[in-house]
């Protein structure tokens, strides 16, 4: 299949759940659980995109004290104390690198 | 937070917002655009499909499959399935943004992703009144078009040259965990967190990123059974 056809569908597909209510289903009334249950789905969606990302190293879950669970605790703990996200990839990143570096040696 | 009242000054604070969140889009553009070019897509068909899906996540899911071989229909449901939450984003969104003209809404609508869906829900939580909501979206929306497509093309064009074992691409998690950890309003969205972020992991090896609707609805029940009923 010609990429360019592919890429388009796939674009609107996307598309199509992005518009879903905003332009579908716009004046459908949420049942106010749905309601409630949106509330969460921020926090939710993000822990669920971050924690495989952090806890897993090559597709297994390895929940040693290794540099990326050293960052992400030290991110959390940034993110809870600045509420920045600037702060929280700079300082993450920088204990990352730093923590990497430092168990080269043992 | 501040409210904004006119035009000019929402759409700014859009801007604005999104500066520190632009350090978390490069990383990814240059992870999709080296995943891109490592199967032969050229600049300009990457910075097209970068244009047509604006999905980082999806992208790099549809280029794994595509490497693969994978059927046309597995690369289009999985794909969908990994962006099922713009589904969720939609719905939440439309209550404050449904005042606005159907053209406002279509454009609106195709900047949807996590970053702009973060920012947006969080300003009109607490602004419910606040005027010209639709200039703070496309205020941080726009900021994350031109950094995505301009990151996407960095990646495509230099992407290869930039050694992976640098681990630029573990700026992504931390920038979820930099929007996730300040909108954790009360206990109950702590608890609905972990619950999500244990049942994706376990669930990771699924086909398909399926393991993250399944967390996500996980996460969601969870919220719902402790949540208070009101407000």
């Amino acid at each position: 299949m010609n990429l360019w056809l592919l890429f388009l569908i796939l674009g609107l597909f996307t598309l199509a759940e992005r518009y879903s209510f905003l332009i579908f289903l716009g004046n459908w009334k949420m049942p106010a659980l749905m309601v409630k249950a949106l509330r969460y789905v921020p926090v939710v969606v993000l822990f669920a995109l971050a924690s495989p990302a952090i806890l897993r190293t090559d597709n297994v879950i390895d929940l040693s004290l290794n540099p990326k669970i050293i960052a992400g605790m030290v991110a959390i703990l940034i993110a809870w104390r600045t509420r920045n996200v600037l702060y929280t990839i700079l300082g993450g990143m920088t204990i990352f690198w730093l923590s990497r570096w430092l168990l080269t040696f043992l | 937070m501040t409210k904004y009242s006119t035009k000019q000054s929402a759409f700014w604070a859009g801007v604005r917002a999104f500066l520190p969140i632009i350090l978390g889009v490069i990383p990814f553009g240059l992870v999709y655009g080296v995943a891109a070019t490592d199967i032969g897509i050229t600049p300009a068909q990457g910075i097209g499909m970068s244009i047509f899906m604006v999905s980082g996540a999806a992208q790099i899911v549809s280029l794994e499959l595509l490497k693969n071989d994978a059927a046309i229909w597995i690369i289009i449901i999985s794909a969908s399935i990994v962006n099922l939450r713009f589904i969720i984003y939609s719905a939440s969104l439309t209550p404050y943004l449904r005042p606005y003209s159907i053209w406002w809404r279509l454009l609106l609508g195709y900047f949807i992703t996590d970053q702009p869906y973060a920012l947006s829900i969080t300003y009109f939580n607490e602004h419910p009144d606040a005027p010209h909501k639709q200039w703070y979206h496309f205020g941080h929306s726009i900021m994350l078009w031109v950094s995505w497509i301009l990151s996407s093309a960095l990646g495509l064009f230099v992407g290869a040259f930039i050694p992976t074992e640098w681990g630029f691409g573990f700026a992504i998690p931390l920038m979820f965990l930099g929007i996730a950890v300040p909108a954790i309003k009360d206990w109950t969205f702590l608890i609905a967190g972990i619950v999500a972020g244990g049942v994706a992991l376990v669930t990771a090896s699924l086909p398909n990123n399926i393991g993250l609707i399944i967390a996500v609805v996980c996460g969601m029940a969870v919220g719902v059974l402790l949540g208070e009923d009101d407000a």
